[in-house]
């Protein structure tokens, strides 16, 4: 390969090769605003996502990853782990607060509705397919914990271990919750749903 | 089991568990369907509109910001730290004066201990009756000397904060806190009267579970109270 051939692929590779969340982070806490801005547009949307997959009110999860990641960005992480499983961590927990602050009779009141009736309203099942209609509300009737493995693998891609990691769980165990979530699921889907 | 390898991306299967649903076609199918499963999971929109950068950048800087009671931060997040690790690890003390404790002497002890935790996750301890700022969390831990069936509540909000469903928790002689592992803080929705408002937590243990939540406890189970003293 010629000098001028490797240049090319040098330069392609740094293109393509996005700099990683710790290294944001720690230009952050250099001072660097435009590094902050980089990582929080990686991960706000999906965050979001995710804590509102758990409580499913929307203003909720907003706060929570508004609370994420200024706990983040201040807070423990140090060099050496994996930035994401610790974002990911603290939105978790964030999320089992904000489920538990609930009280006991909203949860009962959450058991007993379809989740998309509870933050997502009918303009947002209007904009689904009829199965991903039926695929969020059988999500929806799941407990926290199956949600929160099934939203964390599948949703928002981390890995097994990343997995493991947030929710405290060995390896193993997470492959066990995913497989009896995605049977719960199935069982859910099968019923008959009374969508929106 | 070759049920739980079902769904998962390559990269998390083993070079054998990927050969394994290469060569049969039977557990190949079942896995390609449970991961279509978790493609389509994993396409579902979320019904949600981000906060800006500009509004995480506002709460920092509103968190930097110097307050009336800031000006011990370092020392409360040295003590806070300090108060973290004896929370976490000392084992407690056999005579802690802070709760009532009620039950047949001699028998299972049972008592609640707590820390506060302030907006910058600084931590202190509380005692029973100590004072908790309402931007405060409270992180709660009950020690049990038996083994049985654990309950926290705050009776007066309603809330049950351990176990997080309602019912009894299953437990061994030890520390046990909302939230297990992933250990949970509190406070209450109500923001404290202007001249402060009392809040009880109310562990109750019992060598067997009573029928309901809201059955009445058997002689034998114990019940501890922790005061808290919120403040505006």
């Amino acid at each position: 390969m010629t000098e001028a051939g490797l240049d090319r692929i040098q330069v392609s590779s740094s293109d393509r090769e996005p700099v990683p969340d710790e290294a944001l982070l720690l230009a952050w806490r250099a001072g660097d605003e435009a590094a902050f801005r980089v990582l929080f547009d990686r991960y706000r949307t999906r965050v979001t996502g995710y804590a509102w997959q758990l409580v499913r009110r929307q203003e909720v999860a907003e706060e929570i990853c508004l609370e994420a990641f200024c706990r983040v960005l201040e807070g423990a992480w140090r060099p050496g782990g994996s930035f994401r499983s610790f974002l990911y961590t603290v939105v978790h927990r964030l999320c089992l607060d904000a489920l538990r602050r609930r009280g006991r009779r909203d949860r009962a009141l959450l058991k007993l509705r379809a989740g998309p009736r509870e933050g997502a309203g009918p303009e947002h099942l209007t904009q689904l397919s009829q199965d991903q209609a039926r695929l969020q509300a059988a999500l929806a009737r799941l407990p926290a914990p199956h949600r929160a493995v099934l939203s964390l693998y599948y949703s928002q891609e981390l890995s097994s271990q990343e997995v493991a990691q947030v929710l405290g769980l060995q390896d193993h165990q997470v492959r066990s919750r995913l497989s009896y979530a995605r049977k719960l699921l199935r069982q859910h889907l099968s019923e008959p749903q009374e969508i929106p | 089991m070759n049920q739980d390898l079902l769904g998962l991306r390559p990269e998390d299967l083993s070079p054998d568990e990927r050969a394994l649903l290469a060569e049969d076609p039977d557990l190949g199918r079942a896995h390609a369907r449970e991961a279509a499963l978790g493609d389509a999971l994993g396409r579902l929109p979320a019904p949600v509109s981000p906060p800006s950068a500009e509004q995480v950048l506002a709460r920092l800087a509103a968190q930097r910001a110097p307050s009336p009671r800031a000006w011990p931060a370092a020392a409360a997040g040295g003590l806070g730290l300090a108060a973290a690790f004896l929370l976490a690890w000392l084992p407690l003390a056999p005579d802690e004066p802070t709760q009532r404790d009620r039950g047949v002497a001699g028998a299972p002890t049972l008592r609640i201990q707590a820390a506060a935790e302030d907006p910058r996750g600084a931590l202190r301890t509380v005692e029973s009756g100590g004072s908790v700022a309402a931007d405060e969390r409270v992180l709660f831990r009950v020690g049990t000397s038996h083994a049985g069936h654990l309950v926290l509540r705050a009776p007066d909000t309603g809330e049950q904060l351990m176990p997080l469903e309602s019912g009894w928790l299953a437990v061994e002689a030890g520390e046990h806190r909302p939230g297990g592992d992933q250990p949970l803080s509190w406070r209450p929705d109500a923001r404290p009267d202007p001249g402060g408002s009392e809040t009880p937590v109310v562990a109750t243990w019992c060598p067997e579970p009573p029928a309901g939540p809201d059955a009445p406890v058997s002689p034998g189970c114990l019940t501890t109270v922790f005061q808290l003293w919120w403040t505006p």
